[in-house]
Formats: C-alpha cells, structure tokens, sequence
C-alpha cells in the first residue's frame, strides 16, 4: 500500500518568533530553530507501521523552503522511503488552497491508497490541509484521526469529539489528519539518521506540475504580536479584607463590575 | 574552522533529547529516591545505537564519533545524569577497550551485542586499596596450564549490578607496580565471579555501583584483553576517552542547574518583584552561563580532537574533565543558592542536581589526578 505524508517544517515549539520588519506577514528566520511540524510526526509514524506491515512505500510530499531538507530528513530517517521538496516562492507563500492544489498535483502520479498529514500546522494553526487535498483528488477525507484500521479496499478511522468517539468508513484512496495518541512515534536509530543521507529527496518545480500561474487567492499582509500583558495586581490579607478590597479595585480601578 | 553539527550529529542530538525527555526526565526523581536503575530506557538507547557511538558499523556499533557521543551525553545528562555515566563507560570505557585492544574474536563476540544495548558492559580497574593508584592493586590473575585464574575484589564499579560483560583489570606479575598489570574480558556467568556489595550513594543514584568479586575465576587466555602486562597503558589510554564522557556529564548536569535557575529566578518574587530583577541573581545566572558555555566549547574541541584521529589528547582531556567538573560544582552551588531554601528540599531538581555533580569531581581520575596529568604534560 502506497502512503503519502504531507510534511511541513515549522518553527520549534520553543521558539520566540518576532515579525520581519523586511518581509511583511513573515517572521525573523535568523535565529529560529525549525522541526518538523510536531502533528506529522504522527502522520509519518502512520504511515510508516502501515507500510511495514502491508508493504509499499511511505513517500513525503513537501512544500517549503530549501531548509525543510532538515525536517525531511527526520522523517526518512524513521522510516519513509523518500521525499518530494517543492520549493518555488510562489507556492510556499501560497494559502492553503492553493497549497492543497499543488499538492494534490504533486501526489496525483504517486497515487497513494492513503495521504495522511498532521492534523495541524502549529505555527499558522491551518488545519484544512487534508480536506482540501481530498477535494483536488476529489477523494474522501476524515480529520483529527486517533486510530486508523485499513482494510479491503476501506479505512476505518476513529474520531474523538465531544465526549464520544465517531467511527468513520471512507473507501480508499482517503485523506486523512493525524492527532496526538493515534501512535508513539518512534526515536530515529542513530544508523537509520546515517542511511537518511541516501534516501532521495527531489525536488518538482511549479512549472514541471503545469501550475506556473497560480493566482494567489489571498495573501498575508501583516503579522501583529498580541500587546503585552499589562501587569497585574496582588491582593494580599485575611481573605475577608481582601476580597473586599479587589471587588473595591475591580469596579473602581478597572471599571469590569 | 567550522563550529556547526553536521545533519547527522544534530540530528542524534536533538534525538537523545527528545529521549531524555520522554523517557528519562519522567521517572528520574522517583528512581533516584528509590536508588534504581533504569535499565529499561538504558537497553532502549542501546537499540537506537546511542551504545555504540564509537564502534564501526562493521560491529554492529552507529559510528558517528566523539562529538555526537558527547552531545548527546550532555542531553540524557540533564534529565538523568545517572543513567547517562551508564551510557560513558558502556561506550568510552568498554567499547572503545575492545576496539583498540581485543583480538578479532572479542570484538565479534562482544561488540555487537555491547553496541546494540544487548549487553550492559562494565570496566574495573578500583580496588579498596587502589584508587588514584591503580598500580597499586592486589587482585591477581595466576597462569595455570593454558588457564588464568582470577582473584580479590573490585569495587566501586558502576554498573556492575547489570552487567553482562566485564574488562577487569588484575595483576599478573606480583611485582609491585603498574608494569604487572593485566586487562581481562568476561561475562558475568563465569564461574567464580560474583558481584559483591551494592553502593548506597549521594547521587547519580540510578545507576549501579558494586563490588565485583573473584574466587578462583578461571578464565582461557583468549580472555586476556590486549598483552599481558599492557593493563596499566589500556586503562589510562581508555581513560581519555572516558573524561570525554564524564566533563559532558558534568556539563549536562550544569546546564539543567543553569535552566531550572534561570526559569525560577523569574517566577520567584521577594521585594515585591522577581530576583532575577536583582542584580545579584542577574551575576549568578550571569557567570553560571559562562561557565557552561565555556565548558561546552572544550568539550567540543576535545571530542573533535578524538574524531580527528589526534592520538594524544591527555593533556586537553585532563583540562576538559577538571574545568567541566569543579564548573559543574560552582553552577550547582550557585543553583541552590538561587532557590533559596527551596533548593534544599526534595522537591526541587536543583537538589538532585547538586548530588548528582559531586562525582564528576572524584571518578575516571580526581580534580588532583586531572591536575598532576595536566602538570606532566606542560613541565614535559
Ligand atoms: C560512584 C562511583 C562510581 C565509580 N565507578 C568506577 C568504575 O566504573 N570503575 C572503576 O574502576 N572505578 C570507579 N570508581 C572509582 C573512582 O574512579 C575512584 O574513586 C577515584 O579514582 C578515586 O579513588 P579513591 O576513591 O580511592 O580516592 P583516593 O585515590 O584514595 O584519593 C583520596 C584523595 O587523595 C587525593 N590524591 C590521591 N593521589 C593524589 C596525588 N598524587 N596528588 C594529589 N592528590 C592525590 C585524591 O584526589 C583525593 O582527594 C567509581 C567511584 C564512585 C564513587
């Protein structure tokens, strides 16, 4: 069974990210420290357990900039056989849907049984990516999956929403986002992060996928921190003053109640 | 000169990261209370080849080198520094013994399954009356027909409770002094060895730490490791390596201290403000960090010497396992102080922290011993 991962490098969890004053709607590079999006790690896991039992490949599809070589690398060195790097400017600065499109152009010669990708980018939050992609192939799609059992020509995927676990059914080829507690995904072994080195990562132009003008359908134009947290005020005392005194703060001061 | 990891190293690094803090950080606090090992998460490094560091790939071993060995010490030493002195001699004292010293038929017996975490191997060279000394030792390996047989008693051998494979250093030549000295290599189901006492430590507490005993242990001399009388040159030459893995210990220990003072510094609030608006804590952190950073540089250098292929780095390993330990020491100390009377309860990591360094100081060669290397080597 072929398998494709969508991959996305992002910055690391722990990163303190500052708008680029040159670049407007992106943030300052320099210092950042990338890793794959933290949601695919699941995808790649997936998809790697799949194709260890029912055979076939697990294949990465990227859109990002040449430094996502970093990300991908961690992938093939836990198991993906290889990987798709598209990085014209045009499509990394794409939204969603056009990403999604590209995409889907990517993966279509592949022709995956299953694409699987991270239920969310934690840098941007776009949690469309599955969907949209399923749309292109015109495919079926299941989000934020916690179990998936492939099977005649099917995928069963367990869902949780509010208190309840949905089972969802699509026939393959389908679409789907991986969440957090579908799998543990493993440590690379130090030999496999080695053998990574010979694993292909090609690189596919927007013009060799016959999609060159793409018009943007939109575009960000600035990227705005939240204010800063002004500082709070302590009450401290017997709780009866206390209470009294940041009620007294609470309507007078801050003018809430 | 070139300051960055390659792809590989980063990657190994950032995975025993990730490691330490999945599986070891989780449990470190309770083992340490306990005076467990976890040899689980030590046989889990062994199959991602974080045991083999330095042992070809041709026996079974990842063979990525110093640097990414040291790197990835520093990672699983700042969530466990315990389980990380298992990760050094397995791969500093143990592995890289055999692979300069044993013949074709230990490395292929031992290596593979060493490297792998198969196999948990120790080194013991200390005895009761020999520490700093080691020429000084009594254990005794007598020639007997095409047999040696192998008495007295080793001590303070870490991981000596979970060992399956032994380099023991005896005397062959009752002689005194260190020209008699033999290295041997055994696994633990050979008659007449036994581990003896078992160490109730101040820190690194998840690892073990035991007396290992020979009652007429009687080995073929196919297990003498390296020749007969070289004991004493296999044992400092191994030693090398091993301060590469015992300053990155110290250096891991430190840095989690320089973290964990620099995250409470700013919750922590006295005069109506957090300390580390105190100018007094902003020069702790201030030097704390220095000192890491500083260590951190040598520890590079050296490790980088090693993959070189520098056959002599004494001097630079001696400097870099004496400046890493006594810097651990004064940012633990300084740790503490930060916590106020929080760093002194249980509670804290900065407790454990500042146990957990007092060793680095004193095994694979004291402060003093680092100083009288490094005195030799520059008065020539
Ligand atoms: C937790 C732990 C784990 C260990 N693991 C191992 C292991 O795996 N394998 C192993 O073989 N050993 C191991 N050791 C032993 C360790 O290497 C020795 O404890 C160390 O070498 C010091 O020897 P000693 O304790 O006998 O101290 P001593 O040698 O008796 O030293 C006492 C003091 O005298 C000083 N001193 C000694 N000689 C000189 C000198 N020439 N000049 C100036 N000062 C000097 C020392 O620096 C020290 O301050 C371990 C020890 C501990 C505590």
């Amino acid at each position: 069974m072929n398998i494709a991962v969508i991959l996305r490098q992002v910055p690391d969890t722990e990163a303190v990210v500052q708008p680029d004053a040159a670049r407007p709607g992106s943030i300052q590079e320099a210092e950042l420290k990338f890793v794959l999006n933290p949601f695919d790690e699941y995808a790649v896991e997936e998809a790697v357990k799949i194709t260890e039992k029912a055979g076939g490949d697990a294949v990465g599809f990227c859109i990002g900039p040449d430094r996502s070589e970093a990300a991908i690398r961690g992938a093939l060195a836990v198991g993906l056989r290889r990987a798709v790097l598209i990085t014209d400017a045009a499509a990394v600065e794409a939204d969603v849907v056009t990403q999604g499109r590209i995409l889907a152009a990517a993966i279509k010669g592949f022709a995956p049984e299953l694409i699987l990708c991270g239920r969310e980018l934690i840098d941007t939050s776009d949690d469309a990516m599955a969907a949209v992609v399923a749309h292109f192939l015109d495919i079926p799609h299941v989000l934020e999956a916690v179990k998936i059992e492939v099977d005649g020509g099917k995928a069963t995927v367990t869902r949780e929403v509010e208190g309840a676990d949905l089972e969802i059914e699509a026939r393959l080829p389908v679409a789907v986002s991986c969440c957090k507690g579908l799998n543990e995904p493993r440590y690379p072994k130090i030999l496999d992060i080695k053998r990574s080195r010979t694993k292909e990562i090609k690189r596919l132009t927007l013009a060799e996928l016959g999609l060159e003008s793409l018009p943007a359908k939109s575009r960000v134009v600035e990227l705005r921190l939240p204010p800063a947290r002004p500082k709070g005020i302590r009450v401290d005392g017997e709780p009866a003053v206390a209470a009294g005194q940041a009620a007294e703060w609470l309507s007078k001061t801050a003018k809430v109640v | 000169m070139d300051f960055e990891f390659s792809d590989e190293q980063r990657m190994t690094i950032d995975g025993a990261r990730r490691f330490a803090a999945e599986r070891l950080a989780p449990v470190v606090a309770e083992l340490d209370e306990k005076g467990e090992v976890n040899l689980e998460a030590l046989k889990e490094l062994g199959s991602l080849g974080y045991l083999g560091m330095t042992v070809p790939e041709e026996y079974g071993g990842s063979a990525l080198g110093a640097v990414a060995y040291a790197g990835s010490m520093v990672e699983l030493s700042k969530a466990d520094a315990g389980t990380a002195v298992a990760v050094s001699v397995q791969n500093s004292l143990v592995n890289d013994a055999i692979v300069h010293f044993g013949t074709e038929k230990q490395k292929k017996e031992y290596l593979p399954k060493l490297a792998g975490g198969e196999w948990i191997g120790c080194f013991s060279l200390t005895e009761a009356g020999a520490g700093s000394d080691p020429a000084s030792m009594v254990a005794t390996a007598v020639r007997d027909g095409g047999d040696y047989v192998l008495n007295g008693t080793k001590n303070f051998t870490t991981s000596g409770a979970i060992a399956d494979a032994i380099v023991v250093f005896v005397r062959c030549d009752p002689q005194p002094g260190g020209k008699g000295l033999s290295a041997f290599l055994l696994t633990k189901d050979a008659a007449g060895f036994q581990v003896g006492k078992h160490e109730n430590k101040m820190g690194i507490r998840t690892s073990s730490t035991t007396e290992m005993v020979f009652s007429d242990c009687r080995l073929p001399a196919e297990a003498l490791l390296g020749e007969e009388g070289k004991g004493l040159k296999i044992a400092l030459s191994t030693l090398d390596g091993g301060r590469i893995g015992i300053a990155a210990q110290a250096i891991g220990i430190a840095e989690a201290a320089l973290d964990e003072s620099v995250r409470y510094a700013k919750e922590r609030e006295q005069f109506g403000k957090p300390i580390a608006e105190l100018e007094g804590i902003q020069f702790l952190l201030a030097d704390m960090a220095t000192d890491v950073e500083l260590a951190k540089t040598m520890l590079f250098k050296v490790a980088w010497l090693k993959d070189s292929g520098h056959k002599r780095f004494t001097k630079e390993a001696a400097m870099l396992k004496l400046f890493a330990s006594e810097m651990a020491h004064r940012v633990c100390h300084k740790a503490v102080q930060i916590h106020g009377g929080y760093g002194f309860m249980k509670e804290y990591k900065v407790e454990r922290l500042y146990r957990d360094q007092r060793i680095t100081e004193i095994y694979e060669g004291t402060s003093e011993i680092q100083r009288v290397v490094i005195a030799r080597n520059i008065l020539g």
